[in-house]
C-alpha cells in the first residue's frame, strides 16, 4: 500500500518537473570575446557539458548546469600555451568552470533570465543570464550571453592583473543545442 | 644647389624615425615572452607601421605633383640607373612591409586597430599556419628592407663625405655639400 501510494505520488508528481534535455555537442558553442589594447579578441572552449531541466512552461521548475573544460580553451596561437598557466586559468589545478542556475524566470517572448553561481578557478560570484530558448524542428536552442569580470576570478595576476592592456570585462557567449521538449502525452 | 622642398624633406625624416622605431621594436619585442609589455609593444609596432603605410602614400602622392628637382650632379649612367632602382625598390619594400604586417595580424586572428580607435579591416579570415607563413614573410622583408638601407646610407654618405656633392644634402635640412 505504502509503495503504491509512494509511486502514485511520483506518477502525479513527475510532469511537474521540467525534463532533461540532452545537450548535443554537435553545434553547441561557448565562446567569448574581450578588448586587448582596444582590439575585440574572440576565443572558445572546445569542451563543455550540462545538465539541462528546461520547459519554457515551467521556468520555476527548470534548472541549468553547465561545466566547461577550461583546458579546452583556444584564443590565439601565442596565448593558448599561456592561458592554461597559474596565473591565467590555473587548468592543471581547476580543470573545470562550473554554472549552477539558482532561479530561472521567464521575460517573455521566448526571453529567460537564469540567475545562479558562477565558479571558476576557485571564485564562485552571483550571476545573471540572460537567455533566448527557441524551440526547432528536430530540437531546440538556448542562446545568451553575459559579461563576467576576470578579475573577480583572479584570471590573469600579477602583471596582468592591471587591465590597461586585457580588459576586465569578458563577454561568454553560448549557443547550446539540446533534445525537444518532451512530447505532451509523456 | 637644388633641394627638395620641405613636405618631401619632412615626410622623409619622418618615414626615416618611425621605420628605426619599428624596427628596434619588431626585432626586440620578437623573442620575449608574452607579457603585457610585448602587447603594448606590438600595438605601438602596429600603429607605427600603418603610420609609415600612410606616410609613404603621402609621400608617392606629393612626388606625382611635386616632381623631385633635377640631379645635376655629374654621375655615371649606371649610378643614375642604380639609384632610381633602388629607390624604387624602397618605396615598393615601404608599402610591402606594412602589407605583410597587417596581412599577418588579421591571418592571426589580432585585429590591427590604428592608435587603440581605428579599425582596419582584416584583409584575411583566422587562419594560424598562413599567420605563421606571414610572419616569416615579414621578418624577411625586414632584412631586405635592412640590405636596401644600408646601400642607401653608403650611398648617401659616400656622396657627400667622399664626392662631395650634394646628393645628400638636397635631402637633408641644414646641411651644406661639403665642398672640395
Amino acid at each position: 500500500m505504502r509503495l503504491f501510494v509512494f509511486a502514485f505520488a511520483l506518477l502525479l508528481s513527475a510532469p511537474t518537473f521540467a525534463s532533461e534535455r540532452a545537450l548535443q555537442a554537435v553545434g553547441s558553442r561557448v565562446t567569448f570575446s574581450f578588448q586587448q589594447m582596444n582590439v575585440p579578441m574572440d576565443g572558445s572552449f572546445k569542451k563543455f557539458s550540462g545538465k539541462i531541466n528546461f520547459d519554457a512552461a515551467k521556468p520555476d521548475t527548470s534548472s541549468i548546469e553547465m561545466w566547461v573544460d577550461t583546458g579546452s580553451i583556444s584564443v590565439y596561437e601565442e596565448a593558448d600555451p599561456e592561458v592554461v598557466k597559474p596565473i591565467w586559468l590555473n587548468v592543471a589545478a581547476f580543470p573545470q568552470a562550473h554554472f549552477v542556475s539558482k532561479s530561472i524566470k521567464a521575460l517573455g517572448n521566448g526571453h529567460f533570465q537564469a540567475t545562479g553561481t558562477l565558479s571558476i578557478k576557485g571564485a564562485s560570484r552571483e550571476v545573471s543570464v540572460p537567455f533566448d530558448y527557441k524551440e526547432q524542428a528536430a530540437n531546440a536552442t538556448v542562446d545568451g550571453q553575459f559579461t563576467l569580470k576576470r578579475g573577480d576570478y583572479k584570471i590573469g595576476e600579477g602583471e596582468w592583473s592591471a587591465f590597461d592592456v586585457v580588459a576586465n570585462d569578458v563577454i561568454v557567449k553560448f549557443h547550446l543545442v539540446v533534445s525537444p521538449a518532451a512530447a505532451a502525452k509523456q | 644647389m637644388q633641394g627638395y622642398n620641405g613636405i618631401a624633406k619632412t615626410l622623409h625624416w619622418l618615414v626615416f624615425v618611425l621605420m628605426s622605431g619599428a624596427f628596434t621594436v619588431g626585432f626586440y619585442m620578437d623573442d620575449l615572452p608574452l607579457s603585457p609589455t610585448k602587447l603594448q609593444l606590438l600595438s605601438w609596432h602596429k600603429w607605427c607601421g600603418v603610420t609609415i603605410f600612410v606616410l609613404v602614400l603621402l609621400r608617392l602622392c606629393w612626388r606625382l605633383l611635386n616632381p623631385p628637382p633635377p640631379l645635376l650632379t655629374p654621375m655615371p649612367p649606371w649610378q643614375r640607373r642604380a639609384s632610381e632602382a633602388i629607390h624604387r625598390v624602397l618605396y615598393v619594400l615601404m608599402m610591402a612591409m606594412p602589407l605583410s604586417g597587417w596581412l599577418m595580424s588579421s591571418a592571426k586572428g589580432v585585429q590591427t586597430v590604428w592608435f587603440g580607435l581605428l579599425p582596419l579591416p582584416n584583409l584575411l579570415d583566422k587562419n594560424p599556419p598562413l599567420g605563421k607563413a606571414l610572419s616569416e614573410v615579414h621578418t624577411a622583408l625586414g632584412y631586405i628592407i635592412l640590405a636596401f638601407v644600408a646601400v642607401h646610407v653608403l650611398a648617401a654618405l659616400k656622396h657627400h663625405f667622399i664626392d662631395r656633392d650634394d646628393v645628400l644634402a638636397r635631402m637633408t635640412p641644414g646641411l651644406k655639400p661639403l665642398s672640395k
